[in-house]
Order: C-alpha cells, then sequence, then structure tokens
C-alpha cells in the first residue's frame, strides 16, 4: 500500500514537472513574425490604365512560396495616407492587381514619371516589408505593312516632364503571335528599338489563323527597368484559313454523343436485344399459356 | 436402386435449419449488415474512405464484380451446355447451378452500384448511357442474364412447386403464400408438361449465347483499352474459359455442403463428384491454356509498357498472389483431380474451394495491377496513389457481397427443393423402365 502510494506520489511529481515545462515554454515563446519579400510590378495593355501587381512570398523549406491572404497597400510618390491608391489581399498565387480608381486619373494624364510602393504592414503573420519601382509614362504603337512582304511596326515613345514624348530607345520587345493556350513568338527572341524608337520585323505568312484567318499580334516590353510592363495588340487578318478539321465530331462515331452513335451500333445490338427479349416475353406468355391450362377442368 | 417417388419427394423436401444451419445464417447475416454498415459510411463520406484514388480508380469493388459475373456463367454450362449435350447425370445439380447463377449476377449488379461515386445517379446510366461505351453493353447483357437466369430457375421449378403444395414442407405464411402465387396452376397435363419442356429448351438455346456475351462484354471493359495487361484479343475466350472454372468449383463446393448437410447422398452421388472433377480438369487446362497465353506471349516480347506490369506479377508486389492463383487455383486442381481418389467428395470439395479463392484473387491481379502503371503518368503523384491496399470498409462491403450472394442460396435451400424432384422422378422413372 505505502509502495503504491509512493509510486503514485512520484508520477504526481513528473506530472507537475511537465505541465509546467509545457505551460512555460508556450508562454515564453512569443510567436515569430516570417520575412516576406514584396515584389512589385508594372504593367499596361494596349496604353490603357496601369495596373499594379504585387506578389508576396515567404521562405519555406529554402524556396520563395506566395502566401495568401496578405493584405498589400499600395501608394504612389511616398508612403503617406494621402498617397494611397488602394489596398487589396493577395489572392492564391500571391498576387494583389489594383487598378488605381478614378481619382488617379488626372495625376496619371498630367504626369509622366512615377514612383509605386507597395508595403505590407502590420500584418498578425508576417513582417513589415516594401518593394517601389520608377516608371516613365509610355506608349506604344503596332502598324501593320502590308507590302511585297507582311512587316510589322513597332513604335515606343516615352513622355517628357512637359508632357511631350520623345522615341524610347534601347528598348527590348517581344513580337508575339496569340494562341489558344497561351502566346507564339515571332521571329527574333526580342527585337531593340533604334533612335527613332522603331523596330520593323517580318511577320510569316504561315500562321494558321482559325476559319477567319484571324491572328492577334502582340508586342510586349518585358519587366524594362523604366517603362516596366508594356503589351500591346493588335488583330489581322494576316494567317492561313484553317478550316475545321475534324467535322467527324459532329457525324455519327464511336465517340460522339448518346444520339450520333453509329448506325451499325444501333442496329445490331438492337436486333439482339430485340430477339432475345422478343424470346424472353414470349416465355413469360407460357407462363400464362400454362396457367390456363391448368384452369380448364 | 429402387425408389419410388414418394421417397423421393420426402427426401428432397426443404426442412428447417439444423443448428448448424442456424449459425451459418447468424453469421451470414452479421458479416452482411457489417458490409451494409461500411457501405453507409461510404453514402456518407462518399468513395474518399476507399484506397481508390486516380491511378487504382478500379479496386476490389469490380475484382468482386468481375468474380460475380463470372460465377454466373455456371448456370449456363450446367444447366445448358450438359442438358443440350444429353449430359442427363447434371440434372440433380442443375437447380444449384441456376441458383448460384441468380445469386452472383444480383450481387454483380449491386456491386456495380457500390462503386459508384453517385449511387442516387444510376437511373442516368439507363437514360443517358452511350451505347458506344461498353459499360452499357455490360449494363444490357447483365440485364438480360438475370431475367434468363431467373426464368431458367422458374420453369423447372413449376411441377416441384405443385409437389411441394402436396407434402406440406415446414415453410412459414408468406413465403408459401409466394409460392403459391409461383404456381401456374399446375396439374402436370401433357400439354403443360409439353410447355415447359419447349420453354427450358429454348432457354438453354438462348442462355449460351448471352452468357458469352456477358463475360466477353465484360472482358471487353478492359480489353477495349490500351493498357498492358488488358490489351489483347484473346480477353473474351479468357474471360469466359476462367468463368466455367470458377462457376464449376462453386458448384462443387455447394453440391459438398448440401450433400453433407441435407443427406442426400442418394441423389448428388459420388458419381456426380467423379463427373464434376473430369470437368474440372478440362476447364482448369483450358483456363491455364489462355493463361500462359496472356503472359507467356507478353513475356516473350516484353514490350516496354508491359514491363512493369509483367515484372510486377512474376517477380514484384504481385508475385505472392500471382503464383499461389495460378499453382492453386489451376495446376494444383488438374494434378489432384487427374486421379479417381482425387475426385471423391472430400479432395474435391478441397480443390473447389482452392479454385473459387484462387479465382476472386485472380480477378484482382486482372483489375488492378495494370491501374498503377499508366501510360503518362501524374507529375508530383501523391504517393498514396502508386499502391492499392484496400481499407477496411472496401473489404467489409466487398465481403458483406460474398456473405450476402451466400445468403440467398441459403434461403432459397430453405424453402425450395435444391435438387429438382419432378425432374428426378422422370428420370428414374425412365431409368428403370428401361431397365424392365
Amino acid at each position: 500500500m505505502n509502495e503504491t502510494l509512493r509510486i503514485m506520489i512520484r508520477i504526481r511529481k513528473y506530472l507537475v514537472i511537465l505541465v509546467l515545462i509545457f505551460l512555460s515554454a508556450s508562454i515564453a515563446m512569443p510567436q515569430e513574425k516570417a520575412a516576406v519579400r514584396v515584389d512589385l510590378s508594372f504593367h499596361q495593355l494596349n496604353n490603357g490604365p496601369p495596373t499594379l501587381t504585387a506578389l508576396i512570398r515567404t521562405r519555406v523549406d529554402r524556396r520563395y512560396q506566395p502566401v495568401e491572404n496578405v493584405k498589400v497597400k499600395f501608394y504612389h510618390s511616398e508612403m503617406d495616407e494621402l498617397n494611397l491608391l488602394g489596398s487589396l489581399a493577395t489572392d492564391s498565387d500571391g498576387k494583389a492587381n489594383l487598378q488605381p480608381g478614378k481619382e488617379f486619373n488626372s495625376l496619371w494624364d498630367t504626369t509622366s514619371f512615377f514612383t509605386f510602393i507597395a508595403s505590407v504592414t502590420d500584418d498578425p503573420n508576417f513582417e513589415d516589408n516594401d518593394d517601389n519601382i520608377e516608371i516613365t509614362k509610355a506608349k506604344i504603337t503596332i502598324e501593320l505593312l502590308e507590302g511585297e512582304e507582311k512587316e510589322v511596326k513597332v513604335q515606343i515613345n516615352k513622355y517628357l516632364e512637359d508632357g511631350t514624348i520623345e522615341p524610347a530607345q534601347e528598348v527590348f520587345v517581344k513580337l508575339q503571335v496569340k494562341r489558344t493556350f497561351g502566346t507564339l513568338s515571332i521571329g527574333e527572341d526580342t527585337y531593340e528599338t533604334d533612335d527613332e524608337g522603331v523596330f520593323t520585323a517580318s511577320f510569316p505568312e504561315d500562321i494558321p489563323g482559325g476559319p477567319d484567318g484571324i491572328l492577334t499580334i502582340m508586342a510586349f516590353v518585358e519587366d524594362d527597368d523604366n517603362l516596366g510592363n508594356l503589351k500591346m495588340e493588335k488583330e489581322a487578318q494576316w494567317g492561313t484559313i484553317v478550316s475545321e478539321s475534324d467535322d467527324s465530331f459532329g457525324g455519327r462515331s464511336l465517340w460522339a454523343a448518346r444520339d450520333k452513335a453509329p448506325i451499325w451500333l444501333l442496329v445490331f445490338p438492337n436486333l439482339i436485344i430485340i430477339s432475345i427479349w422478343g424470346t424472353m416475353i414470349y416465355l413469360v406468355m407460357l407462363i400464362f399459356k400454362i396457367k390456363k391450362i391448368g384452369k380448364t377442368p | 436402386m429402387e425408389m419410388n417417388s414418394e421417397k423421393i419427394a420426402r427426401d428432397l423436401m426443404p426442412v428447417k435449419f439444423g443448428k448448424a444451419g442456424k449459425i451459418w445464417v447468424y453469421i451470414l447475416l452479421a458479416i452482411a449488415a457489417f458490409g451494409l454498415y461500411a457501405y453507409t459510411k461510404q453514402l456518407r463520406f462518399g468513395l474518399g474512405i476507399t484506397a481508390m484514388r486516380d491511378y487504382a480508380s478500379w479496386g476490389i469493388y469490380i475484382s468482386n464484380f468481375v468474380f460475380f459475373v463470372a460465377i454466373s456463367l455456371v448456370g449456363s454450362l450446367i444447366t445448358a451446355v450438359l442438358r443440350l449435350t444429353n449430359a442427363n447425370w447434371s440434372t440433380p445439380l442443375t437447380r444449384i447451378a441456376e441458383i448460384i447463377a441468380v445469386a452472383a449476377i444480383v450481387f454483380a449488379s449491386l456491386i456495380i452500384v457500390i462503386d459508384m461515386g453517385r449511387p442516387d445517379r444510376l437511373l442516368h446510366l439507363f437514360a443517358y448511357g452511350r451505347l458506344q461505351s461498353p459499360i452499357i453493353w455490360d449494363v444490357i447483357v447483365i440485364t438480360t442474364y438475370l431475367f434468363i437466369s431467373l426464368l431458367l430457375l422458374y420453369f423447372p421449378l413449376i411441377p416441384d412447386l405443385k409437389i411441394m403444395q402436396k407434402y406440406n414442407p415446414p415453410i412459414p405464411g408468406f413465403i408459401r403464400k409466394i409460392q403459391k402465387w409461383m404456381n401456374p396452376n399446375w396439374v402436370g397435363s401433357a400439354d403443360q408438361k409439353k410447355l415447359v419442356e419447349k420453354a427450358i429448351k429454348i432457354l438453354s438455346i438462348i442462355i449460351i449465347p448471352v452468357a458469352l456475351a456477358i463475360h466477353t462484354v465484360t472482358s471487353w471493359l478492359f480489353a477495349t483499352t490500351y493498357r498492358p495487361g488488358w490489351d489483347s484479343t484473346n480477353f473474351g475466350a479468357y474471360f469466359v474459359s476462367g468463368a466455367f472454372l470458377v462457376g464449376a468449383g462453386g458448384v462443387v463446393i455447394a453440391m459438398y455442403a448440401l450433400r453433407r448437410t441435407y443427406k442426400l447422398e442418394d441423389y448428388i452421388t459420388e458419381k456426380h463428384f467423379d463427373h464434376m472433377g473430369k470437368l474440372l480438369v478440362l476447364l482448369s487446362l483450358l483456363y491455364l491454356y489462355f493463361n500462359i497465353n496472356e503472359y507467356l506471349v507478353p513475356a516473350f516480347k516484353m514490350k516496354k509498357p508491359e514491363v512493369e506490369h509483367l515484372t510486377g506479377l512474376f517477380t514484384g508486389d504481385y508475385a505472392a498472389i500471382f503464383w499461389p492463383v495460378i499453382l492453386l487455383g489451376m495446376v494444383i486442381p488438374v494434378i489432384v483431380l487427374l486421379f479417381p481418389k482425387g475426385r471423391r467428395p472430400v479432395p474435391m470439395f478441397i480443390i473447389g474451394i482452392l479454385v473459387v479463392a484462387g479465382a476472386w484473387f485472380k480477378r484482382f491481379l486482372i483489375v488492378t495491377p495494370t491501374l498503377l502503371h499508366p501510360f503518362l503518368p501524374m507529375y508530383d503523384v501523391p504517393g498514396n496513389y502508386l499502391h492499392y491496399s484496400p481499407t477496411w470498409e472496401e473489404w467489409s462491403i466487398t465481403i458483406g457481397s460474398l456473405a450476402g450472394a451466400l445468403l440467398i442460396v441459403t434461403f432459397f435451400v430453405r424453402y425450395f427443393p435444391i435438387v429438382p424432384i419432378a425432374e428426378t422422378i422422370h428420370e428414374r422413372n425412365t431409368k428403370n423402365h428401361d431397365q424392365n
């Protein structure tokens, strides 16, 4: 009895120590915030209103992984509440895409140089961090030339402080055609604009363009230090006409919908089904015949 | 052996369950109830509770389905093929074969519903099924086969229903009412007999192509895809031969159990075991022949996509099932049953169990390993997709379905004469008449 009591007291002692260790560990260790990386980029499509994209990532297992649902604040010029363009939470790709509201339009129209800032502040899980980019407003145009051969002329102009424009020289541009699930590069990997802010590239004749031959031709400035990401699209009937090649899809086939089963597949199985089930119906009728015979005295 | 009609009828009347019978029924009911419980869990939580994933999307449910379809073919073998070839010795076994067929086909249909993620959409199969799909062919042919099997069970039963009314066996009132309703005023007149004989003859003929179709179509569920282990032109014959083997094995087990339990030694004699033993040798050899074809020829070529599949069976993860299935399920039966002593009831019973168990695992080897080696493996596939080991819910449901099928057979034996009375009387009288 004494022995048991002693063991129980000892067990209790250890239990108390364990509980204390556990409690102290959980109280004494404040939750550490993880560091985040903020990457801000500038995008403009068809010289339209700009979009700011902030990519928020954190290091997990030695790799940067996007983080969802982190609130990002966007500013222009400097981080001041007066300059706040808007705030957004990141999506599942860790991205927050902001199109500044109407109140930004007048500033956009009258100014040529911008500083944009994206910032993560006071997040419960992550440390504060920000990123800024400087952008020179620019304009991109595509001209389609049809002479002996088809050519694409792309011109890029950037705005000066007084609102006038000058050619943007030595800008690298990609020439692409839109495809169903992505883009197809045309010609060289990148073209460089000359002193006039222009490059001209010949355009191949044999790009498939669907049933009406229409292609969406795109000039794309990717991640330029001054201009950001600019994209210009233009449609042209420059593709070869590709008729709907697989018209069997509408016809009867083994892979068509149920009402388009091949005729032979309708005829033979149904013949078999009808003959077998017909026989069975006949057999069921025999049962009634047997019954009838039994009733007659 | 002189035996009058009176004695035959009394010997073959259904009787109450004995103590062993009751225990047997309770065990089966418990297993089936547990399977049902597991299925309610599956209904609540979906197929996620099974081990089936994107790779092995067919597991033991479909293996079990193929097994049931296979064993159901015995109805056509014993009742139709042997009847049409005038192998009259099979008469006492016809009803055993037919009820096994009906029970198996009922559970084959049920197991398909169990394998469905959305069983509430079962009717869509009929409403929206595409005739281009072998799955729909299977739906049609299984329904047809079930119906033919029921008719083939029913017609020979008609005279016996009348005899039962006369001898008044211990049967609950409501079943007696059903049996009375089932009896189409049988008086045993020449006209009635002629019609029943005609019906049985027609059924014996049409059930053969339908039986071949049911298992050939089931084999086409696999063979119409281009995958290692399935991509074969032999698959229909391979499946049908295997089906006859497992069905005959099932009949042997049932023969032995029924003969012992109900003391049917005068009706299911050693001669029957001997004949069934010879039949099993033939069927084992036939199935072995197709197995050699299915494995040796691809193994000789060792096409790249087949390598993983075949080595998995011969020396890999599945070798521990593959070799016992081939040896115990096909080779040993041939060797044992070649000897007259091997065809006596007890060794036959053991061989029957080996054949049926081997057949079940054989279906698993046909269905699942192929699925684990897709032509286009997934990028970053979760580790548990690469292997398939069924969950306890899957095992419970599967074993529950086997118990369910056995329950159908058991209750049929309880309420109906399992050896056809009228036919036995007729045959013995004819024999006596011939002898005189």
